[in-house]
């Protein structure tokens, strides 16, 4: 505990809002990220879930502190609790469901009027390892859509069944999208969290992008501003790998 | 400014779809750090109710009782306000709670009370208290989660109360003498856990030395802080905020009787009853936290209650019939007995004014410090109208004038002169004195003072309470030091002698006995470092403190840590 106080001690800590429609695979991207894990069938997240995970950056290490909100449309009024002061933000969408890429631009739209001015967005077009199969392979293997969160009102039976059957699969064109992400001002990835393609990637690009002199002058200024204070304490989640250098060399967050 | 939502809404949160239970695992996890969120309404036919639990927890309906009265103020104010205070409830071991770790016979509860105009409402005021009930007594903890939840639960419903459960599902176990990180509502904190129960926790020797950041650290079991991080506070709610930063210092609450705090210092370690009046439960709260913190690190050997109301359970414990009768009552149970020793409980309710004029030590407090609205224009509004046989003088005597003198204001004469100036900003009141029970000070009738008093510290404090600000804070921290210090300092001979008792290596696996006479040879030998006011007090101080239940307490876990440290076995 003397060596994580320690070392939280010298990281750059940085606020994360993961945004999105439900069953778009929020928590999925965050645990592939900071347990480098996938589960299958996750239950829904109420509220917002609370991880941490570091990322290093040439000599600087920061420490991401990862709200992981709902995507469930009751808990839509609690999100401006999350993204204050936030320092980045994700908004996710799933490739195969046009409709989430809509309700992830409405979150932008919100994030650029309401959140922090200084705050990093980043667009993750999640899922992407259904549109690969399809593309991979003519087979209509019984694909796992595993990150199908099975509470979600969106993620239909329906859905699932074409998902799995490898027709039709993308939704959301990838130029689409980044055209989207350039003409907003966002980071844009297309990710797995099944696979972990672009996952490290997201994160890291994050981390390149965040005004850390601003972070680190804005903690000098007091704690009244929470961001990069330098809290202590050992990790409020037992599975959380302190080092992402320590995972596979694919997941590196070293850049 | 207010809660945008209606009471409609807030039950069946933003838009239904609550699930009133949490997933085994996570609810064990949860139940590590409390066993439930509780809603407390008003009932306009049984007064105060547990109406909702998150999750649903099996509680037996006197304890339920016992919650739920112990969550509303005992007078109420006209205004809208906010409040929050802290209890003490006892409760069986085993049980209904066998999901929750049982420390100590008690369950803590830290509520946060609401009111507000609802002309909606059959009684015109919306009034509801959100509850976190828990077995850890950690209220400078407690008292950060309530006062970051319940302003969001009154804006977004009951979707906040699942949301809370599931940040506090992951954070880790509460381990003895660990630093926790949570996560909780879009805040992060690092909450350190005290060793024990009984062990002080201080800024200096904690994992936050001086980094300590009163925005983002807590020590769990430190009495509340004075002033909470703004972060905490709710924009754009003012009448949240205030609720936020009204906890007063120990300073500005002692400011009438600094002098006295020895004397009552020293009530506290030999375990004398003390009853606390107080003109609100926040306030009274805070000072028995602040009294219980003092002992540390004497094991605890009395009874405490932030704030105990005329309807708690072991109310016939602390009043005898005799005091009760010309109240109507249809089951006391209550038996003639004098105060029990050991036992330190605040109340807000005059009635106890009469029915404990048998205590021998009472504090009143004055309600001019820390000026919340929360505290002024107190208009009694009956609690109940029909509390059948749970009457024990409550209205009766909360609209009656108190004895005290008649500078005092009572509760009465204060709700005609707020209903006069019903158009009156709340500014022009706060400067005005309300108290409730006997005039603000200390007062004993058997206590004589053993200790001297630091002339040159009260002197000190003095100048912190003319100054304000910071320097109360800072007098506050002085305060806690101070008598902690003499708590330890209390302790040195003790210990000194018991070494003594530690039989030479391979001689035995228990000390030896503990002889009055020896110890005292001993004291005499080598002084105490807490300075007497003669030799004489001395002796007669530690006489009387053998006798209490503290000792026995305090002996019986020193043998326990010098055994269990295994020097016996060497």
């Amino acid at each position: 505990m003397a060596d994580a106080a320690a070392s939280a001690d010298k990281s750059i800590q940085v606020k994360l809002v993961l945004l999105g429609e439900a069953a778009v695979g929020k928590s999925s991207v965050v645990l592939r990220f900071v347990s480098n894990e996938f589960q299958a069938n996750k239950e829904p997240t109420i509220g917002a879930a609370f991880l941490t995970q570091k990322c290093r950056l040439e000599d600087r290490v920061l420490r991401y502190e990862i709200w992981d909100t709902a995507g469930q449309e009751r808990f839509h009024s609690l999100a401006p609790m999350y993204y204050r002061n936030a320092q980045a933000a994700v908004v996710v969408y799933d490739v195969t469901k046009a409709a989430s890429l809509d309700k992830a631009k409405s979150w932008v739209k919100e994030l650029q009027r309401q959140a922090n001015p200084h705050i990093v967005i980043a667009l993750a077009g999640n899922k992407v390892d259904l549109v690969n199969n399809a593309a991979a392979s003519s087979s209509s293997t019984t694909e796992e859509t595993s990150e199908d969160e099975p509470d979600d009102a969106t993620a239909t039976p329906a859905e699932l069944a074409q998902a799995a059957s490898g027709d039709g699969l993308r939704a959301v064109a990838r130029d689409e999208a980044q055209a989207y992400a350039t003409e907003a001002g966002l980071l844009f990835f297309e990710t797995s969290a099944k696979t972990g393609e672009g996952i490290v990637e997201l994160f890291t690009e994050i981390a390149k992008k965040i005004p850390i002199e601003h972070i680190l002058a804005s903690t000098r200024g007091g704690g009244a501003n929470r961001p990069g204070g330098a809290a202590s304490g050992s990790n409020a989640q037992g599975n959380v790998n302190l080092d992402a250098n320590n995972q596979t060399p694919k997941n590196a967050c070293n850049c | 400014m207010t809660a945008k939502l209606g009471p409609a809404e807030l039950d069946i949160g933003v838009d239904g779809g609550i699930q009133h239970s949490l997933d085994p695992g996570k609810l064990v996890a949860m139940r590590r750090w409390i066993l439930c969120i509780a809603i407390v309404n008003f009932d306009i036919d049984t007064g105060p109710i547990v109406d909702q639990m998150y999750p649903s927890a099996s509680l037996d309906a006197g304890l339920k009782e016992n919650i739920a009265f112990s969550s509303f103020p005992d007078a109420s104010s006209a205004e809208s306000r906010t409040e929050i205070h802290s209890f003490r409830v006892r409760h069986a071991a085993g049980g209904a709670l066998e999901t929750t770790t049982v420390q100590d016979g008690f369950m803590y509860g830290f509520a946060y009370f609401l009111q507000r105009r609802d002309q909606a409402l059959k009684r015109g005021f919306l009034q509801r208290s959100v509850v976190i009930l828990t077995h850890l007594p950690y209220p400078s903890l407690f008292t950060v989660v309530i006062s970051k939840l319940a302003p969001l639960y009154f804006e977004h419903g009951t979707a906040m109360l699942e949301t809370a459960c599931h940040n506090i599902a992951n954070w880790s176990a509460p381990h003895p003498g660990s630093t926790v990180e949570v996560g909780f509502l879009g805040g992060v904190y690092a909450v350190a856990i005290p060793q024990g129960p009984d062990d002080p926790q201080f800024i200096e020797t904690s994992s936050f030395g001086v980094q300590f950041d009163a925005h983002q650290h807590i020590l769990a079991s430190i009495p509340p802080l004075t002033t909470l991080p703004s972060s905490l506070q709710s924009p754009g709610s003012p009448t949240f905020t205030m609720a936020a930063s009204q906890t007063p210092s120990i300073l500005s609450l002692c400011r009438s009787f600094l002098p006295s705090l020895w004397s009552i210092w020293e009530c506290l370690i030999l375990c004398e009853p003390i009853l606390v009046f107080a003109p609100s439960p926040s306030l009274s709260s805070v000072l028995i936290w602040w009294f219980r913190d003092f002992i540390r690190p004497l094991p605890l050997a009395f009874d405490f209650r932030p704030y105990f109301t005329i309807h708690d359970h072991d109310f016939p414990d602390f009043v005898p019939r005799a005091k009760m009768k010309g109240v109507a009552t249809s089951k006391s149970a209550a038996y003639a007995s004098p105060p029990k020793s050991g036992v330190v409980i605040g109340v807000t309710n005059p009635f106890f004014e009469s029915a404990c004029s048998h205590w021998p030590h009472v504090i009143s407090l004055s309600a001019e410090v820390a000026a919340p609205n929360a505290i002024t224009k107190a208009q009694t509004m009956s609690r109940s109208t029909s509390h059948k046989g749970r009457e024990r003088g409550s209205v009766r005597s909360m609209l009656a004038p108190t004895d005290g003198p008649s500078k005092s204001r009572s509760m009465f004469d204060f709700s005609l002169s707020s209903l006069s100036h019903a158009r009156t900003p709340p500014t022009s009141v706060q400067s005005q004195q309300t108290h409730v029970g006997p005039a603000p000070g200390w007062y004993t009738k058997t206590h004589a003072r053993y200790i001297s008093k630091d002339r040159a510290f009260i002197a000190q404090l003095e100048a912190a309470v003319a100054k304000g600000g910071i320097a109360e804070v800072e007098g506050s921290w002085a305060i806690r030091q101070h008598f902690s210090n003499r708590t330890t300092a209390m302790l040195a001979p003790l210990n000194r002698y018991l070494t003594s008792l530690i039989p030479p290596a391979g001689k035995g696996a228990r000390l030896r006995p503990f002889n009055d006479a020896d110890f005292f040879t001993s004291l005499e030998t080598h002084g105490s470092a807490l300075t007497f006011r003669s030799s004489a007090k001395r002796r007669a101080f530690y006489e009387r403190w053998m006798r209490t239940l503290a000792f026995g307490a305090w002996l019986a876990q020193a043998e326990e840590r010098i055994v269990g440290s295994g020097v016996l076995r060497q």
